[in-house]
């Protein structure tokens, strides 16, 4: 009982939204928005509880004094603080400030160091071990340069050929990646909908 | 409010920001020479700014917003207090008694996700990319002409090459029987839909290798002109 | 996590070998099947695909503890996993192996041809590129795809400080490249798209990217709202990510700076996030109004926000322009949204994702899609607004140069300094 409830549920909102998804609102009056709307209200609240969850679990470190107890305390109070600014001055300047001085050059840093690493990861993948290895340095070198804003003055060819790969060999390939995942979500959430599966959410 | 004045110093507020942003772009960009205790400190910032941020966000335009109208009005707002008991229950997952029900919430959650990811996935990209890669491949129907002939052989050989790439998928081989003809003309095909992935994968590798190089020289003029160029206009 | 048995490092769940020492992490939590190399849950006595028989598990000291002592936001995945909206994560949970049944006879399972190792690096070094969103710690992935090879410490360094002043370039060289630029096709065609929209048009602006791409997409996002707001577009910024709300007041907020009587409330407006993934996308196509019933900036009502008349759903917009640094919510708009309304979808994307949209301008679903790294360069717009900044080809130039080093050093240093 205790685990047919949720699979029950997770197959009845779903066949309801399914049938509301392909048209079916007439029939089945507003209950298919209501069912998505709630279920986006409570993705809110499982973000909400999310952060609770980090706040709690780093308080518990720095009460209890363990390695990295200060950088704890600090992710607590920077966590709380921006909660606190965000919910009593939403869309203040303080909060703004908060998101342009802090988050943007944290973020942002961390995202620019893998401009030194990709070139790491390029020298390993231009190692020539086997013809994909080759196909790979060729393309990845030509892309880099028929992307400059001057490759047309360069030659004109250099355009031309980066625009027929990008619409033949990679349209298709990207294609048969994005292919095989849809056919692949498809089967597995066709699976949650007649209850044959039961994701790791519901254990 | 947004930066109004891209470098300039309106005000002492904006002076410390860039002063801040400044030393913590540092501290991360640190990480390049080495793992240390000034990077952790800044990811453990960051990490503490961005669920603070993304929790405010999320009381202030879903929760707060549903909460207000229902104590306004309850009778109109009667689904509000649907979503807030499912919420609760959501909350009971860690009491023992009441876990059971938590089972309740994530059902709708996993639902309401299984539904739309299904027909999202259906009409919007299965049905959609399987149209546009089974065109017509008679050159009269692009027009004829050189042209014509060129586009119906670029229509034909991308048909080609995303046959190549599912049957690179196919890892399976057999060796024997009377399907071993097919197996094996499936694998040769398969072996040049890797190629045809290594050819996407590198126009990947250097359109990552630009973002990623913007990005650092986005940081790099930070420091420059607007960390450094504080320093200027103070007259340091 | 995974806590390794060697040099006690934690791993991520995903992982076969510790991605800071490469010893094997198996034990602790799967078993490998002697025929075919498929994990298996610790409680299997047989292997899930291929039916074989398994050794009884070894002795394990409860070496995974609960996530949470490793700092990260709620939605950002732990390092190394992939990324929380790849449609593959959690498939292994999705699809338990014990409902799985033995297709195979013995004689295929001996033909059943796995990946190589260097298949498996290849395409797992790859993938990462291709999916993975900015980590909390980079280095831990690099470390991740050298368990067999290493680069040595100075060409390293080399490459490194090449990056460095290549960045810094336009500082030494002023942008000499600058006259050679001509813009190309695509870009030209979402600018006289832009044109297209009527004065006094709606566009729902998607601020679908966090700050960490910014440095990418802000300088052509800029362009692009500059020049619908000087040609008196209206422009609504919303975002499913509750970053992209932050980066819609920086953008959209220093772009109105740039256009006279451009007012907050009446010609633009922040209407803020959109929780859920697809249910949020879903509502935005039904009633949006009810999805997000105040603005960001005022917390005011529709009512008194004059650019959101005659607007209910996303239907009622002239253009979508989705500004995204990530494959799998640009999927979302297009799956969940293009697919239910009429308005033409436009994508200003990272260069890094930009190939994996392709399929989709091929097929029309995206009216236009154009890269954030040379876009801006190239997007044409009269008296365009000042930025520091050292976005130029000659950098672009350098880099290439880079990458070629790269390319001839990897083949050229001697093999077995390669190894650790």
């Amino acid at each position: 009982m205790r685990r047919a409830v949720p699979v029950a549920v997770a197959c009845l909102t779903g066949l309801v939204v399914l049938l509301g998804f392909f048209g079916a609102d007439g029939i089945l009056g507003g209950w298919p928005n209501l069912l998505v709307e709630g279920a986006a209200f409570l993705a809110a609240l499982a973000l909400l509880m999310g952060a609770a969850h980090l706040a709690l679990a780093h308080g518990r470190r720095a009460l209890h004094g363990e390695a990295e107890a200060g950088h704890s305390v600090v992710l607590v109070i920077a966590m709380l603080a921006t909660f606190g600014i965000g919910v009593v001055l939403p869309g203040s300047a303080e909060l703004a400030w908060i998101f342009d001085y802090l988050y943007t050059p944290l973020q942002a840093t961390m995202t620019a160091l893998l401009a030194f690493f990709i070139v790491s990861a390029a020298y390993r993948a231009f190692r020539l071990r086997h013809a994909e290895a080759i196909v790979l340095l060729i393309t990845s070198l030509f892309m880099l340069l028929g992307q400059l804003a001057v490759s047309e003055r360069i030659s004109p060819v250099i355009p031309a050929l980066r625009d027929w790969t990008l619409a033949i060999p990679v349209t298709a390939g990207v294609r048969g990646i994005l292919l095989g995942t849809a056919l692949g979500t498809l089967a597995a959430t066709l699976r949650i909908l007649i209850g044959m599966d039961r994701p790791q959410a519901l254990e | 409010m947004p930066l109004a004045e891209w470098g300039a110093l309106s005000d002492i507020g904006n002076l410390i920001g860039i002063w801040i942003a400044g030393l913590l772009t540092l501290a991360v960009l640190s990480y390049v020479l080495g793992d240390n205790p000034i990077y952790r400190l800044a990811q453990h910032l960051f990490v503490g700014v961005a669920a603070g941020y993304a929790a405010a966000l999320a009381w202030n335009h879903v929760l707060s917003p549903r909460l207000t109208r229902l104590v306004q009005d309850p009778a109109e707002a009667w689904p509000v207090a649907l979503f807030v008991l499912l919420g609760l229950l959501l909350l009971a997952r860690g009491l023992r008694p009441l876990a059971a029900l938590a089972g309740i919430p994530l059902g709708v959650l996993v639902g309401t996700g299984a539904a739309l990811a299904l027909g999202g996935i259906l009409t919007g990209t299965l049905v959609p990319q399987l149209a546009a890669s089974f065109v017509s491949l008679a050159p009269a129907a692009y027009g004829g002409g050189v042209m014509g002939w060129a586009t119906a052989l670029d229509a034909a050989f991308l048909l080609f090459c995303l046959l190549a790439v599912l049957a690179a998928f196919q890892y399976h081989r057999a060796d024997h029987g009377p399907l071993r003809l097919w197996h094996r003309g499936v694998q040769a095909l398969g072996r040049f839909g890797r190629l045809v992935m290594m050819v996407a994968f590198g126009a990947i590798l250097a359109g990552a290798a630009l973002t990623f190089f913007a990005i650092l020289q986005s940081r790099l003029a930070f420091l420059v002109y607007d960390w450094l160029g504080s320093f200027v206009e103070l007259g340091l | 996590m995974i806590a390794c048995k060697e040099c006690g490092h934690e791993n991520p769940e995903a992982l076969r070998q510790c991605e800071f020492c490469g010893a094997s992490l198996t034990p602790d939590r799967y078993r490998e099947c002697p025929a075919c190399g498929a994990l298996n849950e610790p409680d299997r006595a047989a292997c899930a695909r291929c039916q074989t028989p398994l050794p009884p598990p070894p002795p394990t000291d409860a070496a995974s503890e609960p996530a949470g002592d490793q700092p990260r936001t709620p939605d950002e995945p732990p390092d190394g996993t992939p990324i929380e909206e790849d449609p593959l994560t959690g498939l292994e949970g999705l699809l338990p192996p014990a409902d799985v049944p033995d297709p195979m006879s013995a004689q295929d399972r001996a033909a059943f041809h796995l990946p190589s190792d260097d298949e498996r690096e290849d395409a797992t070094l790859l993938h990462r590129i291709a999916t993975e969103r900015a980590p909390l710690s980079p280095m831990r992935r690099e470390g991740a795809s050298t368990t067999r090879e290493r680069m040595p410490g100075g060409i390293r360094r080399l490459l490194y400080l090449l990056v460095l002043l290549a960045a810094l370039m336009p500082l030494i060289t002023g942008r000499q490249s600058q006259p050679w630029e001509s813009p190309r096709p695509q870009t030209l065609q979402l600018a006289q798209a832009m044109a297209d929209i009527a004065a006094g048009g709606q566009v729902l602006v998607a601020f679908d990217y966090t700050p960490g791409y910014g440095g990418e997409l802000d300088p052509l996002a800029e362009r692009v709202l500059v020049d619908l707001a000087r040609r008196d577009v209206a422009l609504v910024a919303i975002s499913t990510r509750p970053e992209g709300v932050g980066v819609a007041w920086q953008v959209l907020g220093r772009a109105a700076t740039f256009v006279p009587d451009y007012q907050y409330g009446t010609n633009y407006i922040i209407l803020g996030y959109l929780p859920g993934a697809e249910r949020g996308l879903r509502m935005a196509t039904q009633d949006l109004a009810t999805i997000l019933p105040h603005d960001d900036v005022r917390q005011m009502s529709w009512e008194e926000l004059p650019a959101m008349q005659g607007i209910r759903t996303v239907d009622d917009f002239d253009a979508i322009l989705l500004l995204t640094d990530d494959g799998n919510s640009a999927r979302r708009w297009l799956e969940q949204v293009d697919t239910q309304v009429d308005t033409p979808t436009y994508a200003l994307a990272t260069a890094r994702i930009e190939p994996l949209l392709i399929p989709y301008r091929q097929s029309g679903q995206l009216a236009a899609l154009v890269g954030g790294a040379y876009g801006a360069l190239e997007y044409p717009l009269e008296e365009p607004p000042q930025r520091n900044d050292l976005h130029s080809t000659d950098s672009h130039l350098a880099l290439w140069g880079i990458f070629v080093l790269a390319a001839i050093l990897a083949n050229v240093v001697p093999w077995r300094m390669h190894r650790n």
